[in-house]
């Protein structure tokens, strides 16, 4: 920034705080339970694989594909797709962080990397098609949600990420191909000297854009400005804090280091009571967010999504603000998870694997691979449904610190 | 952390006061799903003119069409179809009207309503029939 650090030094110093250092993934964490809360206030809730499917839908539409694969008619575009607009407000909300920093660098991978970029994103989008949604709303939200669907997907992404580790340490000894580092893309400096320039006119211009959709009288645009902010606000935080939910499963098995697992266990412990809250106070159907995969389709989506976010380099999110900074990889990564998240939705619901049981005349939704579950309902109250959900974040937390120090589950 | 957890009290103080002050909804929209499924939905397959999914209407066109009452162009009126006296003539055959049979037609009607506009094309959730 421009500003002068000897005629305001104060505000040089705040702007770089703010903008510039990293943040601490703690403090992160609770920023983002935090909007992921006031979004329930609003009766939405944080989602990424329904946009992620939605732009593989559009891309088999695109091609030709989607008769075939009896996806229908695309009913929003784009902007109108609620889930799809959080997306795309991420890439951006981090995109604004980046420049900001002006950390924002067009960064591309060795040849190997798209390779893994695609099979991993691939293996995520079929991942997620059986779990329901992805580490978000396969793992995060139903966990926040009181559901054990999330822990069975937890329990599958743990797993898959320990054998998808040891898988790419193998590849590592025997593949040689592609491994080159490319050159990096130079950036003059003139143009990284506007990069904090143009990342306060995105964010002015994102204000306006919120502002102005939050002020029309149509009630659905009036709620996606809360969307447009609230993505935004998600991919700026995960950004400035690096937080991240692939490194959270996989890094104690990687490196032993376990601080972001740390935080995400915050995030939930922060999360779930506060939703409990929000649930009893009926602000918001906790079913809305529980995919109806507990448990074979939350834990075997969670082992497959899993090994592919280990080679993909992300999960769904951590992919989606990683492009915002320009990761060419993630891209990559991003487009293979659309295209086949999109596929194998449609086919598994074909096969009849993913298809709501149109016959079931309870509340909570079946499918051959699992139902809607929500432990308040499951034990008839909500203190054994807080006890067994803080009882397995404990549980998480001991087996990571323990590791910290023992490093006995690492596979490096 | 120390920053994190000031923000955790202020967190948990704010949605706290929230979740206090927040008034409760009265239709229950997953039981006017069940109810829609299994009663509108699966009688409609059966006739020439096919299921109608939530989604092919905006929510002001479904709160027109429940208000104006008038099912099959006016051969008949919806209410009929979410009243006791329709759910005691097919509870033998249809488990969605007999689990229900009790319910008050208001509560139904208001449930059914509830669903529709929130899987209308325009609704929170828009919602095809399978």
């Amino acid at each position: 920034m421009s500003t002068s650090p000897s005629r305001f030094p104060g505000l040089a110093e705040d702007w770089k705080k703010i903008f510039v250092e990293e943040w601490s993934p703690f403090f992160g964490a609770v920023l983002l339970v935090l909007i992921v809360l006031a979004l329930m206030t609003t009766g939405l809730f944080w989602g990424v694989f329904g946009g992620v499917k939605y732009w593989g839908d559009r891309l088999n539409a695109a091609i030709g594909l989607a008769p075939l694969l009896g996806i229908g008619e695309a009913k929003e575009g784009f902007l109108g797709h609620r889930m799809s607009l959080m997306n795309i407000m991420l890439v951006l909300g981090s995109a604004t962080a980046a420049l900001l920093s002006g950390q924002f660098q067009p960064n591309r991978a060795p040849k190997l990397e798209y390779v893994w970029g695609a099979l991993g994103g691939s293996l995520m989008g079929v991942g997620a098609s059986l779990a329901g949604g992805c580490t978000t709303g396969g793992f995060f939200n139903p966990v926040v949600h009181s559901s054990p669907a999330g822990w069975a997907m937890w329990a599958g992404l743990l797993f898959g990420a320990w054998v998808g580790l040891k898988v790419l340490l193998w590849t590592l000894d025997t593949i040689e191909w592609g491994t080159a580092a490319p050159s990096p893309i130079r950036v003059p400096e003139g143009v990284k000297r506007l990069y904090p320039i143009l990342g306060l006119a995105i964010l002015v211009g994102i204000v306006a854009w919120s502002a102005a959709w939050w002020a029309s009288p149509e009630k659905q645009v009036a709620s996606r400005a809360i969307v447009v902010a609230a993505g935004f606000a998600i991919g700026f935080v995960m950004h400035r804090s690096r937080l991240c939910f692939a490194r959270s499963i996989r890094e104690p098995f990687m490196t032993g280091e376990g601080t972001m697992t740390k935080a995400v266990i915050l995030a939930m412990a922060i999360g779930m009571p506060l939703a409990a809250l929000l649930f009893r106070a009926k602000v918001i159907d906790p079913y809305v967010a529980i995919p109806a995969t507990f448990w074979i389709g939350s834990l075997t989506g969670g082992a497959i999504f899993g090994f592919g976010m280990v080679f993909a380099g992300g999960c769904a999110s951590g992919a989606l603000w990683r492009m915002g900074e320009g990761h060419a990889k993630l891209w990559v990564a991003m487009l293979f998870f659309a295209w086949v998240g999109s596929i194998a939705s449609a086919i598994f619901k074909k096969i009849g694997l993913t298809a709501i049981d149109e016959t079931n005349i309870e509340t909570w939704e079946v499918t051959a691979v699992g139902r809607q579950a929500f432990l308040p309902d499951m034990f008839g109250g909500w203190g054994v449904a807080l006890a067994i959900g803080f009882g397995l974040l404990a549980l998480w937390y001991a087996v990571v610190r323990w590791n910290e120090t023992t490093e006995k589950l690492t596979v490096l | 952390m120390k920053k994190a957890l000031v923000f955790s009290a202020i967190a948990i103080a704010a949605v706290t006061a929230f979740a206090t002050a927040a008034s409760a909804y009265d239709a229950e929209w997953k039981r006017g799903r069940i109810y829609y499924r299994s009663v509108c939905t699966s009688c409609h397959v059966a006739e020439p003119i096919g299921s109608i999914a939530p989604s092919t209407r905006t929510k002001a066109e479904w709160a027109e069409y429940l208000k104006a009452d008038a099912h099959a162009k006016g051969k008949d009126k919806v209410s009929r179809f979410l009243s006791k006296a329709y759910r005691a003539e097919i509870k033998a055959t249809n488990k969605a009207a007999e689990k229900f049979a009790d319910v008050a037609d208001e509560e139904l009607t208001a449930d059914v309503a509830a669903f529709l506009m929130r899987g209308a094309k325009d609704g929170d959730e828009p919602a095809s029939c399978n």
